[in-house]
Protein backbone atom coordinates (compact mmCIF):
# COMPACT_ATOMS: atom_id res chain seq x y z
CA UNK A 1 0.00 0.00 0.00
CA UNK A 2 2.68 2.47 1.04
CA UNK A 3 5.05 1.21 -1.61
CA UNK A 4 2.67 2.21 -4.35
CA UNK A 5 2.44 5.68 -2.89
CA UNK A 6 6.21 5.87 -2.60
CA UNK A 7 6.70 4.87 -6.19
CA UNK A 8 4.18 7.45 -7.27
CA UNK A 9 5.94 10.11 -5.23
CA UNK A 10 9.35 9.13 -6.50
CA UNK A 11 8.25 9.21 -10.12
CA UNK A 12 6.68 12.62 -9.73
CA UNK A 13 9.98 14.33 -10.44
CA UNK A 14 10.24 12.48 -13.72
CA UNK A 15 6.79 13.40 -14.89
CA UNK A 16 7.61 17.03 -14.33
CA UNK A 17 10.89 16.62 -16.27
CA UNK A 18 12.47 19.32 -14.18
CA UNK A 19 15.76 20.75 -15.22
CA UNK A 20 17.34 19.49 -12.02
CA UNK A 21 16.44 15.89 -12.89
CA UNK A 22 18.03 16.32 -16.31
CA UNK A 23 21.09 17.82 -14.64
CA UNK A 24 21.39 14.86 -12.27
CA UNK A 25 21.14 12.35 -15.13
CA UNK A 26 23.63 14.37 -17.15
CA UNK A 27 26.10 14.47 -14.27
CA UNK A 28 25.90 10.70 -13.86
CA UNK A 29 26.33 10.17 -17.61
CA UNK A 30 29.30 12.51 -17.76
CA UNK A 31 30.98 10.84 -14.78
CA UNK A 32 30.46 7.42 -16.35
CA UNK A 33 31.76 8.49 -19.76
CA UNK A 34 34.94 9.69 -18.07
CA UNK A 35 35.29 6.57 -15.93
CA UNK A 36 34.38 4.30 -18.86
CA UNK A 37 36.82 6.02 -21.19
CA UNK A 38 39.48 5.66 -18.56
CA UNK A 39 38.76 1.95 -18.12
CA UNK A 40 38.95 1.32 -21.87
CA UNK A 41 42.18 3.25 -22.23
CA UNK A 42 43.63 1.47 -19.23
CA UNK A 43 42.60 -1.96 -20.47
CA UNK A 44 44.10 -1.39 -23.88
CA UNK A 45 47.30 -0.07 -22.41
CA UNK A 46 47.61 -3.12 -20.18
CA UNK A 47 46.85 -5.27 -23.15
CA UNK A 48 49.60 -3.65 -25.19
CA UNK A 49 52.11 -4.05 -22.39
CA UNK A 50 51.33 -7.70 -21.84
CA UNK A 51 51.52 -8.38 -25.58
CA UNK A 52 55.00 -6.90 -25.58
CA UNK A 53 55.93 -8.91 -22.52
CA UNK A 54 54.62 -12.10 -24.07
CA UNK A 55 57.01 -11.69 -26.94
CA UNK A 56 59.95 -11.90 -24.60
CA UNK A 57 61.70 -15.28 -24.68
CA UNK A 58 65.19 -16.52 -23.89
CA UNK A 59 67.54 -17.93 -26.43
CA UNK A 60 69.89 -20.39 -24.82
CA UNK A 61 72.93 -21.18 -26.97
CA UNK A 62 74.75 -24.41 -26.33
CA UNK A 63 78.36 -25.48 -26.59
CA UNK A 64 79.10 -27.78 -29.41
CA UNK A 65 78.33 -30.95 -27.47
CA UNK A 66 74.89 -31.58 -28.95
CA UNK A 67 74.59 -35.00 -27.39
CA UNK A 68 73.60 -33.86 -23.89
CA UNK A 69 70.72 -31.66 -25.00
CA UNK A 70 68.06 -33.83 -23.29
CA UNK A 71 69.83 -33.44 -19.99
CA UNK A 72 70.16 -29.70 -20.50
CA UNK A 73 66.49 -29.49 -21.39
CA UNK A 74 65.49 -31.22 -18.15
CA UNK A 75 67.69 -28.84 -16.18
CA UNK A 76 66.14 -25.82 -17.89
CA UNK A 77 62.57 -27.04 -17.47
CA UNK A 78 63.20 -27.72 -13.80
CA UNK A 79 64.03 -24.08 -13.12
CA UNK A 80 61.21 -22.24 -11.38
CA UNK A 81 59.32 -20.04 -13.83
CA UNK A 82 60.24 -21.77 -17.05
CA UNK A 83 57.20 -22.89 -18.95
CA UNK A 84 58.72 -24.50 -22.04
CA UNK A 85 62.01 -25.10 -23.82
CA UNK A 86 62.08 -25.92 -27.50
CA UNK A 87 65.25 -27.43 -28.89
CA UNK A 88 66.65 -26.01 -32.08
CA UNK A 89 69.45 -28.06 -33.57
CA UNK A 90 72.30 -26.68 -35.61
CA UNK A 91 70.52 -27.81 -38.74
CA UNK A 92 67.25 -26.18 -37.72
CA UNK A 93 69.12 -22.99 -36.93
CA UNK A 94 70.57 -23.06 -40.42
CA UNK A 95 67.09 -23.56 -41.85
CA UNK A 96 65.82 -20.59 -39.92
CA UNK A 97 68.75 -18.56 -41.17
CA UNK A 98 67.95 -19.54 -44.70
CA UNK A 99 64.35 -18.59 -44.25
CA UNK A 100 65.17 -15.21 -42.83
CA UNK A 101 68.11 -14.19 -45.00
CA UNK A 102 67.40 -16.23 -48.12
CA UNK A 103 70.88 -17.70 -48.24
CA UNK A 104 72.23 -20.99 -47.15
CA UNK A 105 74.85 -20.44 -44.49
CA UNK A 106 76.61 -23.66 -45.45
CA UNK A 107 77.29 -22.38 -48.94
CA UNK A 108 78.34 -18.93 -47.69
CA UNK A 109 80.80 -20.15 -45.10
CA UNK A 110 81.16 -23.76 -46.16
CA UNK A 111 80.34 -24.83 -42.65
CA UNK A 112 77.58 -24.15 -40.13
CA UNK A 113 78.70 -21.80 -37.34
CA UNK A 114 75.26 -21.54 -35.79
CA UNK A 115 75.11 -23.26 -32.41
CA UNK A 116 72.26 -25.43 -31.29
CA UNK A 117 69.91 -23.61 -28.93
CA UNK A 118 66.80 -23.72 -26.82
CA UNK A 119 64.00 -21.28 -27.19
CA UNK A 120 62.77 -20.86 -23.60
CA UNK A 121 59.45 -19.29 -22.69
CA UNK A 122 58.60 -18.21 -19.16
CA UNK A 123 55.51 -18.36 -17.08
CA UNK A 124 53.45 -15.21 -17.10
CA UNK A 125 54.44 -13.86 -13.71
CA UNK A 126 58.15 -14.38 -14.40
CA UNK A 127 58.18 -12.06 -17.38
CA UNK A 128 59.75 -9.24 -15.40
CA UNK A 129 63.28 -8.01 -15.81
CA UNK A 130 64.52 -9.11 -12.34
CA UNK A 131 62.98 -12.54 -12.46
CA UNK A 132 63.99 -13.10 -16.04
CA UNK A 133 67.55 -12.09 -15.21
CA UNK A 134 67.65 -14.60 -12.34
CA UNK A 135 66.38 -17.38 -14.58
CA UNK A 136 68.87 -16.42 -17.27
CA UNK A 137 71.78 -16.61 -14.82
CA UNK A 138 70.56 -19.98 -13.54
CA UNK A 139 70.41 -21.32 -17.07
CA UNK A 140 73.86 -19.99 -17.74
CA UNK A 141 75.23 -22.16 -14.93
CA UNK A 142 73.98 -25.35 -16.56
CA UNK A 143 76.91 -27.28 -18.06
CA UNK A 144 76.79 -27.23 -21.83
CA UNK A 145 75.19 -23.78 -21.98
CA UNK A 146 77.28 -21.20 -23.69
CA UNK A 147 75.22 -18.08 -23.54
CA UNK A 148 71.70 -16.79 -22.77
CA UNK A 149 70.30 -13.97 -24.82
CA UNK A 150 67.02 -12.09 -24.44
CA UNK A 151 65.70 -8.60 -24.97
CA UNK A 152 66.87 -7.38 -21.63
CA UNK A 153 66.64 -3.68 -22.45
CA UNK A 154 63.08 -3.98 -23.75
CA UNK A 155 61.98 -5.80 -20.64
CA UNK A 156 63.65 -3.26 -18.37
CA UNK A 157 62.04 -0.47 -20.35
CA UNK A 158 58.57 -2.01 -20.05
CA UNK A 159 59.08 -2.62 -16.36
CA UNK A 160 60.23 0.87 -15.47
CA UNK A 161 57.58 2.54 -17.62
CA UNK A 162 54.74 0.30 -16.57
CA UNK A 163 55.43 0.89 -12.88
CA UNK A 164 55.39 4.59 -13.51
CA UNK A 165 52.32 4.31 -15.74
CA UNK A 166 50.48 2.15 -13.21
CA UNK A 167 51.01 4.62 -10.40
CA UNK A 168 50.09 7.58 -12.60
CA UNK A 169 46.97 5.92 -13.93
CA UNK A 170 45.95 4.73 -10.47
CA UNK A 171 46.28 8.33 -9.32
CA UNK A 172 44.35 9.63 -12.30
CA UNK A 173 41.69 6.95 -11.86
CA UNK A 174 41.31 7.70 -8.15
CA UNK A 175 41.03 11.41 -8.79
CA UNK A 176 38.54 10.81 -11.57
CA UNK A 177 36.41 8.63 -9.32
CA UNK A 178 36.54 11.14 -6.48
CA UNK A 179 35.80 14.16 -8.64
CA UNK A 180 32.96 12.52 -10.52
CA UNK A 181 31.39 11.22 -7.32
CA UNK A 182 31.63 14.66 -5.76
CA UNK A 183 30.16 16.19 -8.88
CA UNK A 184 27.21 13.78 -8.93
CA UNK A 185 26.50 14.14 -5.20
CA UNK A 186 26.53 17.91 -5.54
CA UNK A 187 24.24 17.97 -8.53
CA UNK A 188 21.76 15.63 -6.91
CA UNK A 189 21.99 17.59 -3.66
CA UNK A 190 21.11 20.75 -5.56
CA UNK A 191 18.15 18.98 -7.11
CA UNK A 192 17.03 17.78 -3.69
CA UNK A 193 17.53 21.25 -2.20
CA UNK A 194 14.67 22.37 -4.43
CA UNK A 195 12.46 19.99 -2.47
CA UNK A 196 13.72 20.88 0.99
CA UNK A 197 10.39 22.43 1.97
CA UNK A 198 8.62 19.22 1.09
CA UNK A 199 11.21 17.28 3.11
CA UNK A 200 10.67 19.61 6.07
CA UNK A 201 6.92 19.10 5.79
CA UNK A 202 7.33 15.32 5.65
CA UNK A 203 9.51 15.47 8.75
CA UNK A 204 6.94 17.64 10.48
CA UNK A 205 4.11 15.20 10.01
CA UNK A 206 6.23 12.36 11.29
CA UNK A 207 7.75 10.57 8.32
CA UNK A 208 10.79 8.60 9.44
CA UNK A 209 14.10 9.43 7.78
CA UNK A 210 14.12 6.19 5.83
CA UNK A 211 10.61 6.89 4.58
CA UNK A 212 11.63 10.36 3.41
CA UNK A 213 14.79 9.02 1.84
CA UNK A 214 13.18 6.18 -0.08
CA UNK A 215 11.54 8.15 -2.92
CA UNK A 216 14.76 10.09 -3.46
CA UNK A 217 16.78 6.90 -3.56
CA UNK A 218 14.39 5.22 -5.97
CA UNK A 219 14.58 8.33 -8.14
CA UNK A 220 18.36 8.32 -7.83
CA UNK A 221 18.57 4.71 -8.95
CA UNK A 222 16.33 5.44 -11.94
CA UNK A 223 18.56 8.36 -12.82
CA UNK A 224 21.57 6.08 -12.46
CA UNK A 225 20.08 3.58 -14.92
CA UNK A 226 19.20 6.27 -17.44
CA UNK A 227 22.54 8.00 -16.91
CA UNK A 228 24.53 4.83 -17.51
CA UNK A 229 22.49 4.02 -20.61
CA UNK A 230 23.26 7.46 -21.98
CA UNK A 231 26.93 7.04 -21.05
CA UNK A 232 27.13 3.63 -22.74
CA UNK A 233 25.56 5.12 -25.86
CA UNK A 234 28.15 7.89 -25.93
CA UNK A 235 31.05 5.53 -25.24
CA UNK A 236 30.02 3.02 -27.89
CA UNK A 237 29.57 5.81 -30.41
CA UNK A 238 32.97 7.31 -29.60
CA UNK A 239 34.54 3.88 -29.70
CA UNK A 240 32.99 3.13 -33.06
CA UNK A 241 34.19 6.38 -34.60
CA UNK A 242 37.62 6.00 -33.00
CA UNK A 243 38.18 2.44 -34.17
CA UNK A 244 37.13 3.35 -37.71
CA UNK A 245 39.99 5.80 -37.89
CA UNK A 246 42.62 3.70 -36.22
CA UNK A 247 41.64 0.14 -36.92
CA UNK A 248 44.39 -0.45 -39.50
CA UNK A 249 47.17 0.51 -37.11
CA UNK A 250 46.00 -0.94 -33.81
CA UNK A 251 43.70 -3.70 -34.82
CA UNK A 252 43.42 -5.33 -31.43
CA UNK A 253 41.72 -2.62 -29.40
CA UNK A 254 39.41 -4.36 -26.98
CA UNK A 255 36.13 -3.25 -25.55
CA UNK A 256 35.10 -5.90 -22.97
CA UNK A 257 31.45 -6.08 -23.94
CA UNK A 258 29.55 -7.72 -21.09
CA UNK A 259 31.85 -6.98 -18.19
CA UNK A 260 32.16 -3.38 -19.23
CA UNK A 261 28.44 -2.83 -19.74
CA UNK A 262 27.66 -4.48 -16.41
CA UNK A 263 30.32 -2.40 -14.69
CA UNK A 264 29.06 0.91 -16.10
CA UNK A 265 25.45 0.03 -15.32
CA UNK A 266 26.39 -1.03 -11.79
CA UNK A 267 28.44 2.11 -11.28
CA UNK A 268 25.54 4.22 -12.56
CA UNK A 269 23.10 2.63 -10.15
CA UNK A 270 25.60 3.00 -7.34
CA UNK A 271 26.23 6.66 -8.23
CA UNK A 272 22.49 7.38 -8.28
CA UNK A 273 22.00 5.66 -4.95
CA UNK A 274 25.09 7.23 -3.41
CA UNK A 275 24.25 10.69 -4.68
CA UNK A 276 20.68 10.68 -3.47
CA UNK A 277 21.55 9.07 -0.13
CA UNK A 278 24.13 11.73 0.67
CA UNK A 279 22.20 14.43 -1.14
CA UNK A 280 19.16 13.99 1.07
CA UNK A 281 21.10 13.40 4.27
CA UNK A 282 21.88 17.05 4.85
CA UNK A 283 18.18 17.90 4.95
CA UNK A 284 17.20 15.23 7.43
CA UNK A 285 18.71 16.72 10.60
CA UNK B 1 -3.46 16.12 36.56
CA UNK B 2 -1.04 14.35 34.17
CA UNK B 3 1.69 16.39 32.54
CA UNK B 4 1.76 16.09 28.79
CA UNK B 5 5.10 17.81 28.80
CA UNK B 6 7.68 17.89 31.53
CA UNK B 7 11.03 19.48 30.77
CA UNK B 8 13.64 19.94 33.46
CA UNK B 9 16.81 22.06 33.19
CA UNK B 10 16.91 21.94 29.43
CA UNK B 11 19.71 23.68 27.56
CA UNK B 12 20.38 23.96 23.87
CA UNK B 13 23.54 25.41 22.44
CA UNK B 14 24.90 25.71 18.94
CA UNK B 15 28.60 25.69 18.11
CA UNK B 16 29.31 28.49 15.68
CA UNK B 17 33.00 28.24 14.89
CA UNK B 18 34.80 28.91 18.15
CA UNK B 19 31.72 30.54 19.63
CA UNK B 20 28.89 28.83 21.48
CA UNK B 21 25.40 30.21 21.13
CA UNK B 22 23.17 29.36 24.07
CA UNK B 23 19.71 29.34 22.50
CA UNK B 24 18.14 27.89 25.65
CA UNK B 25 19.56 27.82 29.16
CA UNK B 26 18.19 25.84 32.09
CA UNK B 27 14.55 25.95 31.05
CA UNK B 28 12.09 23.96 33.18
CA UNK B 29 8.43 23.70 32.28
CA UNK B 30 5.43 21.50 32.95
CA UNK B 31 2.44 21.63 30.66
CA UNK B 32 -0.81 19.92 31.57
CA UNK B 33 -3.35 18.32 29.31
CA UNK B 34 -5.89 20.89 28.14
CA UNK B 35 -3.74 23.96 28.69
CA UNK B 36 -3.65 26.91 26.30
CA UNK B 37 -0.19 28.34 26.56
CA UNK B 38 1.55 31.21 24.81
CA UNK B 39 5.32 31.56 24.53
CA UNK B 40 6.46 35.15 24.10
CA UNK B 41 9.75 36.99 23.94
CA UNK B 42 11.85 39.22 21.78
CA UNK B 43 13.42 38.00 18.57
CA UNK B 44 16.25 35.57 19.21
CA UNK B 45 15.09 34.76 22.74
CA UNK B 46 14.74 31.07 21.91
CA UNK B 47 11.02 30.68 21.20
CA UNK B 48 11.40 28.67 18.02
CA UNK B 49 14.20 26.64 19.56
CA UNK B 50 11.96 25.71 22.48
CA UNK B 51 9.13 24.96 20.07
CA UNK B 52 11.32 22.63 17.98
CA UNK B 53 12.39 20.92 21.18
CA UNK B 54 8.82 20.46 22.40
CA UNK B 55 7.87 19.22 18.93
CA UNK B 56 10.63 16.60 18.93
CA UNK B 57 12.13 18.16 15.81
CA UNK B 58 15.31 18.76 17.72
CA UNK B 59 16.86 17.31 20.85
CA UNK B 60 18.26 19.30 23.78
CA UNK B 61 21.99 19.50 24.47
CA UNK B 62 21.29 18.64 28.10
CA UNK B 63 18.35 18.22 30.43
CA UNK B 64 15.32 15.98 30.73
CA UNK B 65 12.32 15.92 28.42
CA UNK B 66 9.37 13.71 29.20
CA UNK B 67 6.44 13.50 26.84
CA UNK B 68 3.44 11.66 28.26
CA UNK B 69 5.88 10.17 30.81
CA UNK B 70 8.17 8.78 28.11
CA UNK B 71 11.77 9.97 28.09
CA UNK B 72 12.30 11.80 24.82
CA UNK B 73 15.99 12.48 25.46
CA UNK B 74 16.84 8.82 24.98
CA UNK B 75 14.71 8.20 21.89
CA UNK B 76 15.93 7.26 18.42
CA UNK B 77 15.12 9.34 15.35
CA UNK B 78 12.42 6.88 14.38
CA UNK B 79 10.82 7.10 17.83
CA UNK B 80 10.82 10.88 17.57
CA UNK B 81 9.22 10.67 14.13
CA UNK B 82 6.50 8.43 15.54
CA UNK B 83 5.80 10.92 18.34
CA UNK B 84 5.59 13.79 15.86
CA UNK B 85 3.28 11.70 13.73
CA UNK B 86 0.88 10.56 16.42
CA UNK B 87 1.12 13.02 19.30
CA UNK B 88 1.96 16.43 17.87
CA UNK B 89 0.22 18.68 15.40
CA UNK B 90 2.26 21.52 13.90
CA UNK B 91 1.01 24.83 12.58
CA UNK B 92 3.62 27.25 11.23
CA UNK B 93 3.69 30.77 9.99
CA UNK B 94 4.65 29.50 6.55
CA UNK B 95 1.88 26.84 6.47
CA UNK B 96 4.28 24.08 5.34
CA UNK B 97 1.93 22.43 2.87
CA UNK B 98 3.03 20.27 -0.05
CA UNK B 99 2.69 22.70 -2.97
CA UNK B 100 1.92 20.05 -5.56
CA UNK B 101 -0.70 18.20 -3.54
CA UNK B 102 -4.32 19.16 -3.03
CA UNK B 103 -5.96 19.95 0.28
CA UNK B 104 -7.14 16.41 0.86
CA UNK B 105 -3.75 14.85 0.24
CA UNK B 106 -2.04 17.40 2.47
CA UNK B 107 -4.36 16.57 5.33
CA UNK B 108 -4.04 12.83 4.69
CA UNK B 109 -0.24 12.97 4.77
CA UNK B 110 0.30 12.16 8.48
CA UNK B 111 -2.16 9.28 8.14
CA UNK B 112 -0.19 7.87 5.20
CA UNK B 113 2.92 7.78 7.36
CA UNK B 114 0.88 6.24 10.17
CA UNK B 115 -0.01 3.42 7.76
CA UNK B 116 -3.76 4.01 7.81
CA UNK B 117 -5.90 2.58 5.02
CA UNK B 118 -7.20 4.71 2.21
CA UNK B 119 -10.93 4.76 3.08
CA UNK B 120 -10.22 5.51 6.72
CA UNK B 121 -7.78 8.27 5.68
CA UNK B 122 -10.36 9.87 3.47
CA UNK B 123 -13.02 9.74 6.19
CA UNK B 124 -10.78 11.28 8.83
CA UNK B 125 -9.29 13.93 6.53
CA UNK B 126 -12.76 14.99 5.44
CA UNK B 127 -13.86 15.16 9.07
CA UNK B 128 -10.88 17.38 9.97
CA UNK B 129 -11.48 19.60 6.95
CA UNK B 130 -15.16 19.95 7.87
CA UNK B 131 -14.02 20.95 11.33
CA UNK B 132 -12.11 23.94 9.91
CA UNK B 133 -14.80 24.74 7.36
CA UNK B 134 -12.96 23.67 4.22
CA UNK B 135 -15.00 20.66 3.13
CA UNK B 136 -15.78 22.51 -0.12
CA UNK B 137 -12.09 22.96 -0.99
CA UNK B 138 -10.67 19.45 -0.85
CA UNK B 139 -9.41 19.38 -4.44
CA UNK B 140 -7.73 22.79 -4.38
CA UNK B 141 -3.95 23.10 -4.46
CA UNK B 142 -2.37 25.45 -1.86
CA UNK B 143 -1.81 28.19 -4.45
CA UNK B 144 -5.55 28.13 -5.19
CA UNK B 145 -6.37 28.97 -1.59
CA UNK B 146 -6.21 32.19 0.45
CA UNK B 147 -3.66 32.55 3.26
CA UNK B 148 -6.32 31.98 5.91
CA UNK B 149 -7.57 28.89 4.07
CA UNK B 150 -4.04 27.52 3.79
CA UNK B 151 -3.60 27.92 7.51
CA UNK B 152 -6.89 26.10 8.04
CA UNK B 153 -5.58 23.24 5.92
CA UNK B 154 -2.49 23.15 8.14
CA UNK B 155 -4.71 23.13 11.22
CA UNK B 156 -6.84 20.34 9.78
CA UNK B 157 -3.64 18.39 9.14
CA UNK B 158 -2.54 19.05 12.72
CA UNK B 159 -5.88 17.76 14.01
CA UNK B 160 -6.31 14.72 11.82
CA UNK B 161 -4.21 12.37 13.95
CA UNK B 162 -5.94 13.51 17.17
CA UNK B 163 -2.64 14.55 18.75
CA UNK B 164 -1.88 15.24 22.41
CA UNK B 165 -0.72 18.78 21.67
CA UNK B 166 -0.92 21.35 18.93
CA UNK B 167 2.19 23.49 18.46
CA UNK B 168 1.73 26.77 16.60
CA UNK B 169 4.73 28.99 15.76
CA UNK B 170 3.47 32.48 14.79
CA UNK B 171 0.39 31.00 13.09
CA UNK B 172 -0.98 34.44 12.26
CA UNK B 173 2.36 35.93 11.21
CA UNK B 174 1.57 35.81 7.49
CA UNK B 175 -2.10 36.76 7.79
CA UNK B 176 -3.94 40.08 7.96
CA UNK B 177 -5.56 41.04 11.25
CA UNK B 178 -9.04 39.89 10.37
CA UNK B 179 -7.97 36.50 9.03
CA UNK B 180 -5.59 36.17 11.98
CA UNK B 181 -8.50 36.76 14.35
CA UNK B 182 -10.51 34.04 12.63
CA UNK B 183 -7.63 31.61 13.02
CA UNK B 184 -7.29 32.57 16.71
CA UNK B 185 -10.99 31.98 17.11
CA UNK B 186 -10.53 28.52 15.65
CA UNK B 187 -7.74 27.82 18.15
CA UNK B 188 -10.08 29.03 20.92
CA UNK B 189 -12.72 26.53 19.80
CA UNK B 190 -10.19 23.71 19.60
CA UNK B 191 -9.09 24.51 23.14
CA UNK B 192 -12.68 24.42 24.37
CA UNK B 193 -13.02 20.98 22.79
CA UNK B 194 -10.15 19.84 25.01
CA UNK B 195 -7.07 20.25 22.83
CA UNK B 196 -3.77 21.26 24.38
CA UNK B 197 -2.40 24.27 22.53
CA UNK B 198 1.05 25.84 22.67
CA UNK B 199 1.39 29.05 20.74
CA UNK B 200 4.46 31.12 19.92
CA UNK B 201 3.79 34.77 19.20
CA UNK B 202 5.21 38.27 19.17
CA UNK B 203 1.89 39.98 19.62
CA UNK B 204 0.38 40.70 23.04
CA UNK B 205 -3.17 40.65 21.68
CA UNK B 206 -2.61 37.20 20.19
CA UNK B 207 -1.07 35.94 23.43
CA UNK B 208 -4.13 37.15 25.33
CA UNK B 209 -6.13 34.30 23.84
CA UNK B 210 -4.01 31.94 25.91
CA UNK B 211 -4.56 31.12 29.55
CA UNK B 212 -0.93 31.05 30.51
CA UNK B 213 1.95 33.10 29.14
CA UNK B 214 5.62 32.18 29.33
CA UNK B 215 8.07 34.96 28.59
CA UNK B 216 11.57 34.10 27.39
CA UNK B 217 14.60 36.33 27.39
CA UNK B 218 18.09 35.27 26.28
CA UNK B 219 17.11 31.62 26.37
CA UNK B 220 15.75 31.71 29.94
CA UNK B 221 12.23 31.77 31.31
CA UNK B 222 11.74 35.30 32.52
CA UNK B 223 8.11 35.03 33.59
CA UNK B 224 5.50 32.27 33.76
CA UNK B 225 2.05 33.68 34.52
CA UNK B 226 -1.47 32.34 34.48
CA UNK B 227 -3.69 34.87 32.76
CA UNK B 228 -7.05 33.25 33.28
CA UNK B 229 -7.78 30.54 35.79
CA UNK B 230 -8.35 27.35 33.89
CA UNK B 231 -11.86 26.15 33.84
CA UNK B 232 -12.15 23.09 36.06
CA UNK B 233 -13.33 20.01 34.21
N1 LIG C 1 20.56 26.15 13.79
C1 LIG C 1 21.10 27.13 14.53
N2 LIG C 1 22.42 27.32 14.54
C2 LIG C 1 22.99 28.29 15.26
N3 LIG C 1 22.32 29.14 16.04
C3 LIG C 1 20.97 29.01 16.08
C4 LIG C 1 20.30 28.01 15.32
N4 LIG C 1 18.98 28.12 15.55
C5 LIG C 1 18.85 29.15 16.41
N5 LIG C 1 20.01 29.70 16.73
C6 LIG C 1 20.26 30.82 17.64
O1 LIG C 1 19.54 30.58 18.81
C7 LIG C 1 18.93 31.77 19.29
C8 LIG C 1 17.43 31.58 19.44
O2 LIG C 1 16.85 31.42 18.15
P1 LIG C 1 15.29 31.20 17.95
O3 LIG C 1 15.05 30.92 16.50
O4 LIG C 1 14.81 30.20 18.91
O5 LIG C 1 14.70 32.64 18.30
P2 LIG C 1 13.19 33.14 18.29
O6 LIG C 1 12.86 33.51 19.67
O7 LIG C 1 12.33 32.13 17.64
O8 LIG C 1 13.30 34.42 17.39
P3 LIG C 1 12.20 35.02 16.35
O9 LIG C 1 11.17 35.70 17.16
O10 LIG C 1 13.00 35.99 15.54
O11 LIG C 1 11.68 33.89 15.54
C9 LIG C 1 19.29 32.85 18.31
O12 LIG C 1 20.37 33.58 18.86
C10 LIG C 1 19.73 32.12 17.08
O13 LIG C 1 20.72 32.83 16.41
MG1 LIG D 1 11.18 32.02 15.76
Amino acid sequence: MNLKYLLKESLNGFQKAQLSVVASIFSIALALVLIGGYIIAQTNLNNLVSTLRNKVELEVFLNNSETEYKLIKTSIINIDGVSSAIFISKKEAADIFKKEFGEDINTVLEFNPLPASFRVTLEREFKESNKTAIIASKIKLIPGVDDVVYRKKLLEFIDSRSKFLTSVSLGVGGMLLLVSFGFVVNTIRLAIAGKRKAIETMRLVGATNSFIRLPFIIEGIFQGIIGSTVALGIIILCFYIFSKFISSEISNIIFLPTTFVTLILGLGIFLGWFGSYFGVRRFLK
Amino acid sequence: MPNVINIQHISKSYEMGDQTVHALEDVSLRIDRGEYLAIMGPSGSGKSTLMNMLGCLDTPTSGLYQFNDANVSSMTDDDLARIRNKEIGFVFQTFNLLARSNTLHNVELPLIYAGIRKEERYRRALEALTHVGLEQRIHHKPNELSGGQRQRVAIARALVTKPSIILADEPTGNLDTKTGDEIMQLFGELHKEGHTIILVTHEEYIAEHAHRIIRLRDGRVEKDEVVIKQVKK
